[in-house]
């Protein structure tokens, strides 16, 4: 390429990539939530209604029912103790026949793939190798563990209430 | 310096950067916990807004027959459409086991139900600037009991039970530094909890092999050590797993026996038991299932007095027949029987003006406004042991007011002296041997 049109080229394809930015207009008042957020920057933390939403979601591939909602909520607000009733609602979730959860084969043959498509659906990111090598050893260590004790493990912890 | 005595001034040193942080503003290591009248209070918040009038000066008659020593004849209009409730569960009223302050007052802050429940709660007088979306700004009486008994009590010895899931759930803690949901009461609303919708709700429930449930701790253990949020924290009342897992079959075994109705009415109250009855119903039941050492329960619907005078007396008589089955229930309960002090008294009174609504016998309906006097009168009760309470003493002259509350179930449990200088009111000492 002639240096005396890379010259002006450059700068111009700079100007094109950068000085322009679309206007985001928030017309609907929503929260902005990355999809793809890493574990380090989840800092915004779920509302009651929205844990348990987003939970059903998580599980069973589809939205939970306005009804449904407002009687678990119902019960959430009963209880002082959060992390106990939450603990109550996944156990529920997870007891419902129409959980859709991989099969415990699949989990104990695909292992790493198991462990990186829960990673994805519940955690929204990708586990590092850390976190894959320690799972696959515990999965690894008890053959008759159940897809929901590991599922279940999840939807209780920390990082499941943030976003 | 020689080598023994620089080793010696390390170690001390070492040791006083050690313990430094521990020492209380009083001085001592650890908080104090005095001699203890008895190792239980329950306390009974007759809410809702109750008038002396109806209550403890007995206007139309004893509507209270298991707390209030008397025969005085119910007035014939009300009496005639009160529905009948069975025997009372005490052979002799309460009144006889405690000592009756008549001339209780709730002295300052509006006479709004939530300011008045904050009040009773944490010993602490309200303005017109309250949150109700906040958690109170003092410590409530269940952070001060598990912070400065000593040893240091965990939630399941605390227990707020709340008779609506409205505003009151979050008076389990407050937002006070230093105290907050790590020292909070295990609140539960069984109304709500307990009801057909949820029991169904929960009917199935995932368990897991002890084996697999500790593989699932752990994982979830590793989870959470993986994971900083660096917002803000999830704030809740937390029990040890153990007291988590105790908790929760509690729980099951009560959804369970909802579900085969043997919630239905189990007192046989002819029409039903009320929303007063069921929430004393359930305050029974964590007493019997865990004896904790502080458990409060509130009663509401009185609170109808608002639109039915007639319908406010029949839930005085149900509220009182109810705090009778509750002191029954603790005399008959091992652990409990002879070593609880209960009290009883309402967050704020009746106005003496009534409002313009008749009811069905001709009566006004009665509001509670914070200019009109009577309805800062209230009553005071404090039930207990022979040798402990001084039993059938009544003061009708005024004494003490609700911010006192507090203070009593402090120095009945032993914490008082722990408490570094938060608290307005003093212990009802009178109503003590």
């Amino acid at each position: 390429m002639n240096t005396s049109v890379s010259k002006y080229l450059l700068p111009l394809l700079m100007v094109v990539a950068f000085g322009c930015k679309k206007e985001i207009i928030d017309q609907y008042n929503l929260q902005p939530v990355r999809a793809d957020n890493g574990q380090g920057e989840k800092t915004t933390l779920k509302s009651d209604e929205q844990l348990i939403s987003i939970m059903h979601t998580d599980l069973f591939g589809s939205a939970i029912t306005s009804n449904q909602l407002k009687v678990l909520f119902k019960a959430y607000s009963s209880f002082g103790d959060k992390n106990l009733i939450i603990d109550e609602i996944t156990r529920k979730f997870l007891a419902d026949p129409s959980v859709v959860l991989p099969q415990d084969t699949y989990m104990h043959s695909n292992t790493d793939k198991f462990i990186r498509e829960m990673y994805a659906r519940f955690f929204i990111r990708q586990p590092n190798e850390m976190e894959v090598w320690y799972l696959k050893k515990v999965i690894g260590e008890n053959p008759d563990l159940g897809v929901e004790a590991v599922v279940y493990a999840m939807l209780t912890s920390d990082e499941y209430k943030y976003f | 310096m020689d080598r023994r005595s620089f080793i010696k001034k390390t170690a001390l040193g070492a040791a006083g950067s050690l313990v430094a942080p521990y020492i209380l503003p009083s001085g001592r290591l650890f908080a104090a916990t005095g001699a203890r009248k008895a190792n239980h209070v329950v306390f009974c918040l007759f809410s809702g807004g109750v008038r002396n009038l109806e209550s403890v000066l007995k206007a139309d008659g004893n509507l209270m027959p298991n707390m209030l020593s008397g025969n005085e004849a119910i007035s014939t209009d009300i009496q005639s459409s009160l529905s009948p409730l069975p025997p009372n569960p005490l052979s002799t009223p309460l009144q006889d086991e405690a000592t009756l302050f008549k001339g209780f007052k709730y002295s300052l802050g509006p006479t709004g139900h939530f300011n008045g429940h904050i009040t009773a709660i944490t010993g602490q007088s309200t303005g017109t600037d309250l949150s109700l979306r906040e958690h109170p700004e003092f410590p409530t009486v269940f952070e001060l009991y598990r912070k400065h008994s000593d040893p240091k009590r965990s939630a399941m010895n605390a227990w707020w039970v709340s008779h609506s899931n409205n505003l009151y759930p979050i008076l389990n803690y407050s937002r006070y530094p230093g105290y907050g949901p790590d020292f909070g009461a295990n609140q539960i609303s069984p109304r709500t909890l307990f009801a057909y919708d949820t029991a169904n709700e929960f009917s199935n429930s995932m368990t897991l092999s002890p084996d697999h449930q500790g593989v699932a701790d752990d994982l979830r253990g590793f989870f959470n050590g993986n994971f900083n949020p660096n917002g803000v924290e999830a704030a809740s009342v937390w029990n040890t797993p153990e007291e988590a897992d105790q908790i929760q079959a509690f729980i099951k075994q009560m959804m369970t026996e909802y579900r085969s109705g043997l919630h239905n009415n189990p007192w046989g109250i002819q029409g039903g038991m009320s929303g007063d009855m069921r929430n004393i119903f359930y305050a029974e039941k964590i007493l019997q299932e865990f004896e904790p050492e502080l458990l409060v329960v509130n009663l509401f619907d009185v609170d109808v007095a608002h639109s039915n005078f007639t319908k406010y007396c029949q839930a005085l008589r149900n509220a009182d027949w109810a705090v009778g089955h509750l002191w029954n229930t603790i005399q008959n309960t091992p652990g409990l029987a002879n070593d609880t002090i209960l009290i009883i008294a309402p967050e704020i009174g009746r106005n003496g003006t009534p409002n313009s609504i008749i009811d069905q016998n001709g009566r006004y309906a009665l509001d509670h406004t914070t200019n009109d006097p009577l309805s800062r009168d209230i009553f005071c009760m404090v039930a207990g042991p022979s040798g402990v309470v001084d039993q059938g003493q009544v003061l009708s002259q005024t004494y003490g007011s609700s911010i006192d509350i507090v203070p009593t179930i402090a120095d009945i449990l032993g914490f008082k002296d722990g408490i570094p200088g938060l608290l307005p009111g003093a212990s009802l000492t009178p109503a003590f041997l």
